[in-house]
């Protein structure tokens, strides 16, 4: 405690500091020589084992941190022995509760032979710091253990009993009263808290003196912890919020913007109204962020030393709420590696302290420390009150990548083209009968489809898409020719190869909103194409396929006429799995009705082309020629498949040969 | 008939030697792209045209340019197909033979149940034939302007971004003996 009351000093002479970085290991010095003679004269607190526990370990990561850095004293043995000098200057009393009470007050047994009497106390320490992660599950470096004697009493298979015969028969066989605090489930285990010294040493000689019903010993395990979470997490009350903020206003110096938060928990004025500000509790830590968010969002320095802090995730807002922060105090926590400060990289700090975390004791050297934590936070000119020598970076240009743009046309013409072309296909895709595409594909027109080869190797999303593997041509599947050989075969060639292949394929639904068109050759009668999106196929509406198709096409006379078809089906990104939820109109089976509707950001809504009055004369006299039907039937079958005559003759062709066409139709007026 | 299995076999060839090139001009572009963009340029037609996530860029010069501005990147490959392209010539002819046959089109449209069971009896040669028969008699992929389109996808990383899946096609054009780039598209799957 008194090494904190250092520091806090030494907070206090920030301002001298910064000039003179020698004035800052005298200081360092006047620190310790404070702490040592704390120690010396013994410390007036009582030593409760898990205070006595708590001490020893804050002491030793310290003076080890410390050593470390300020005096760039090469780690080995020696330091190590340092350690063991600190502890002992706490006195017999301290030693008395090593051997005694450190090392059994929880009922655990010691593990294993292998710790001898000497090497007792370093082992236990050890283990300690190697599975820390498991202790703050436990709430073991809450706030309190100095402050209040919390513990946590876990009765496995607790749960299988009755709450009141357990309580009953514990409390027969307790010799000391307690009171059951929070009692609740933890899986198998009822978990309980007591805050009571001597309750929790009454439970532990309770231990396996139980007997169950089913012939089972009750265990009892007490760890020492926090206060229980139920009553630390209720959220603060108004007028507690507003006592907060205060409390803080006070400590906020306007002049310099540093808002000092230091050990808060121990704040007299909260503390007078028993409000619980924990910084590593979410809730209350969430009040404060609050706070300064609302109140003084300019804030430039914060201190947030001693609050046993050991997870900084609940800070990652920080860098939102309080962005001008440059100056972060972190020191006397219980950070335990210096990826927690990940978290909050966003913040552009130039000063840090970090002394006196336990994730200082995790560096060998002086150097390492600093490039850790220059590898997170890169402008840090100033840690733990040393300065660094300004990062010299390099001279090279920021290579960024050009943004992402939306669909390219090299014109109108072409883009008015595309679309309709677009517009059309995509109907005629979705639609049920796919044959009318049989007229937009060449007499050598090629068809392939591909999928990536990554399906074999375990992609999940892939497996819904198993009914594609076999038609999948890429040459990435294998490299032996046997696979080269049959993916060479798979490429459809010719317009009823093309044709018979396109009606196989799943009935889908392709979401014209998602469509981005990249026209990057226009060499004509040429024109080089690809478009991409999101489909679904009908059966699986719930699998979105991100699809590429890349066109070859050639201008004709009846309008664009396609050379080659490559098709790519691909795992979408969320973003465009969310893209789908906002789905074109349905297109029907006549791309007429289609395209009225659905205004689309890429495929604007062209009308495929419904030719004028003197062009409809034209085609329904053809028409008439053609098929050998009267003027009336011709129209209406042409107006039926929005006069569009290939199509128009395919329905006709299909309808003459189920014989469902009226032999009235065929009869010529006058 | 003769004729016809000896026009397949010439399309098989033809089909074997497109996929080869571009198996190759993937390995090779790929490589090119992640160490040595410089020798980009030569891969290019003089006039090629680059549509890059919706940004245009014309010419070799440029185009090599614009990807030496790119951050160092690192491709993974995992799709590659290829296509024969048409020449120009008998595209035109096709044209006009296209409006000709019209309504011999209609009338196969509706046999094509029937014409499936076909391709799917007699596979690959049937496949080949069957629209030589009936359709047409231009040869495949021959002299004049020879081309292929190359489709290549895959996940990409540039520095600093995060890796993003892509697709990429290429025209590419022999030239004196030499594949050009003649137009390429890249595109985010995003």
């Amino acid at each position: 405690m008194c090494e904190l009351r250092g520091i806090q000093k030494l907070l206090e002479k920030h301002d001298d500091r910064e000039s003179d970085p020698q004035e800052w290991n005298r200081d360092r010095g006047r620190g310790d020589r404070s702490r040592g003679r704390g120690r010396g004269r013994g410390n007036n607190r009582d030593y409760r084992p898990d205070a006595a526990r708590w001490q020893r370990g804050r002491s030793s990561r310290g003076s080890r941190g410390r050593s470390s850095r300020s005096n760039y004293r090469a780690p080995g043995p020696r330091s190590r022995l340092d350690n063991d000098d600190d502890v002992s200057m706490g006195g017999d009393d301290i030693d008395r509760l090593k051997g005694q009470k450190r090392y059994n007050p929880y009922g655990r047994k010691p593990r294993g032979g292998r710790r001898g009497s000497g090497g007792r106390g370093r082992s236990s320490y050890n283990n300690r710091q190697q599975y820390p992660s498991s202790r703050n599950q436990d709430g073991d470096d809450n706030m309190g253990g100095s402050n209040s004697s919390w513990f946590k009493v876990v009765i496995p298979y607790g749960a299988k009993q009755s709450k009141s015969w357990l309580l009953e028969s514990i409390k027969n066989l307790c010799r000391v009263p307690f009171v059951p605090i929070d009692y609740h489930q933890e899986n198998n285990s009822s978990v309980f808290h007591v805050n009571d010294v001597e309750a929790s040493k009454g439970l532990i000689d309770v231990s396996k003196r139980i007997t169950t019903p089913s012939n089972h010993k009750v265990i009892i395990i007490v760890r020492p912890s926090g206060p229980p979470r139920g009553s630390i997490s209720a959220p603060l009350s108004e007028s507690d919020i507003q006592t907060l903020t205060e409390v803080m206003s006070k400590r906020y110096d306007p002049s310099s913007k540093f808002l000092d938060l230091s050990d808060i928990y121990n704040d007299t004025d909260l503390k007078a109204k028993s409000i619980k500000v924990l910084l590593n509790q979410p809730t209350p830590l969430k009040a404060v962020l609050d706070i300064i968010a609302q109140h003084i969002p300019e804030t430039v320095g914060l201190n947030l030393s001693s609050n046993r802090i050991y997870s900084l995730v609940h800070f990652s807002k920080l860098s939102t709420m309080a962005p001008n922060v440059t100056n972060l105090n972190l020191s006397s926590n219980s950070l335990k590696h210096i990826n927690e400060l990940q978290k909050i990289k966003d913040l552009k700090l130039k000063e840090l302290i970090l002394d006196a975390n336990p994730l200082c004791d995790s560096f060998s050297d002086q150097a390492k420390y600093v490039r850790s934590v220059r590898g997170i936070f890169r402008d840090v000119i100033k840690l733990d009150g040393h300065d660094l020598s300004p990062q010299i970076g390099f001279d090279v240009p920021t290579t960024s990548l050009p943004s992402v743009g939306p669909s390219f046309f090299p014109g109108q013409e072409v883009k008015t083209n595309i679309l309709q072309f677009l517009q059309g296909y995509y109907t005629a895709f979705d639609a049920q009968d796919r044959s009318k595409l049989i007229d937009i594909y060449h007499d050598q027109a090629k068809f392939s489809l591909s999928l990536p080869f990554d399906y074999g190797h375990g992609s999940s999303w892939y497996k819904q898409l198993a009914h594609h593997f076999a038609q999948s041509r890429n040459f990435k599947k294998g490299q032996d020719d046997y696979k080269k050989d049959k993916s060479l075969k798979l490429i459809k060639q010719g317009r009823l190869a093309v044709a018979a292949c396109l009606s196989e394929l799943p009935q889908t639904q392709h979401d014209l909103n998602s469509f981005v068109v990249d026209v990057s050759l226009v060499q004509p009668p040429l024109v080089h194409f690809t478009v991409g999106g999101v489909l679904q196929e009908k059966e699986r509406s719930k699998t979105v396929i991100a699809f590429s198709r890349a066109f070859i096409v050639c201008a004709g006379q009846t309008g664009l006429v396609v050379l080659n078809d490559h098709l790519t089906y691909r795992q979408p990104s969320e973003q465009q799995k969310k893209a789908f939820n906002n789905p074109a109109p349905t297109p029907t089976h006549s791309p007429v009705s289609a395209a009225a509707p659905g205004p689309s950001p890429v495929v604007s809504p062209v009308a495929p082309a419904v030719p004028d009055t003197t062009v409809k004369q034209q085609m329904v006299q053809q028409f008439i020629k053609d098929s050998g039907m009267n003027s009336s039937f011709s129209e209406r079958c042409l107006e039926e498949n929005g006069w569009d005559y290939p199509t128009a003759g395919a329905v006709f062709t299909n309808l003459k040969n189920e014989g469902k066409i009226p032999p009235e139709a065929f009869v010529q007026q006058s | 008939m003769s004729s016809h299995s000896a026009k397949t076999k010439d399309y098989i060839l033809k089909l074997d030697q497109a996929c080869s090139a571009a198996e190759e001009f993937q390995k090779l572009f790929y490589e090119s792209f992640d160490k040595r963009r410089t020798v980009l340029d030569k891969l290019y037609m003089e006039t090629a045209t680059m549509v890059w996530n919706g940004n245009l860029v014309e010419g070799s010069k440029e185009i090599v340019k614009f990807l030496e501005t790119l951050p160092v990147s690192e491709h993974t490959i995992d799709l590659l197909d290829c296509h024969p392209i048409l020449g120009y010539d008998k595209m035109c002819r096709a044209e006009v033979l296209i409006h000709l046959r019209f309504l011999l089109y209609t009338f196969l449209i509706s046999f094509l149940p029937i014409l499936d069971l076909v391709f799917k009896t007699f596979q690959f040669t049937a496949f080949e034939t069957i629209p030589y028969l009936y359709i047409c008699p231009l040869d495949s992929v021959t002299n004049g302007q020879t081309s292929i389109m190359v489709v290549a996808g895959g996940k990409v990383r540039f520095q600093g971004n995060k890796t993003f899946p892509f697709n990429e096609n290429f025209v590419l054009t022999s030239q004196q003996g030499k594949w050009k780039i003649a137009s390429n598209t890249f595109r985010y799957f995003e």
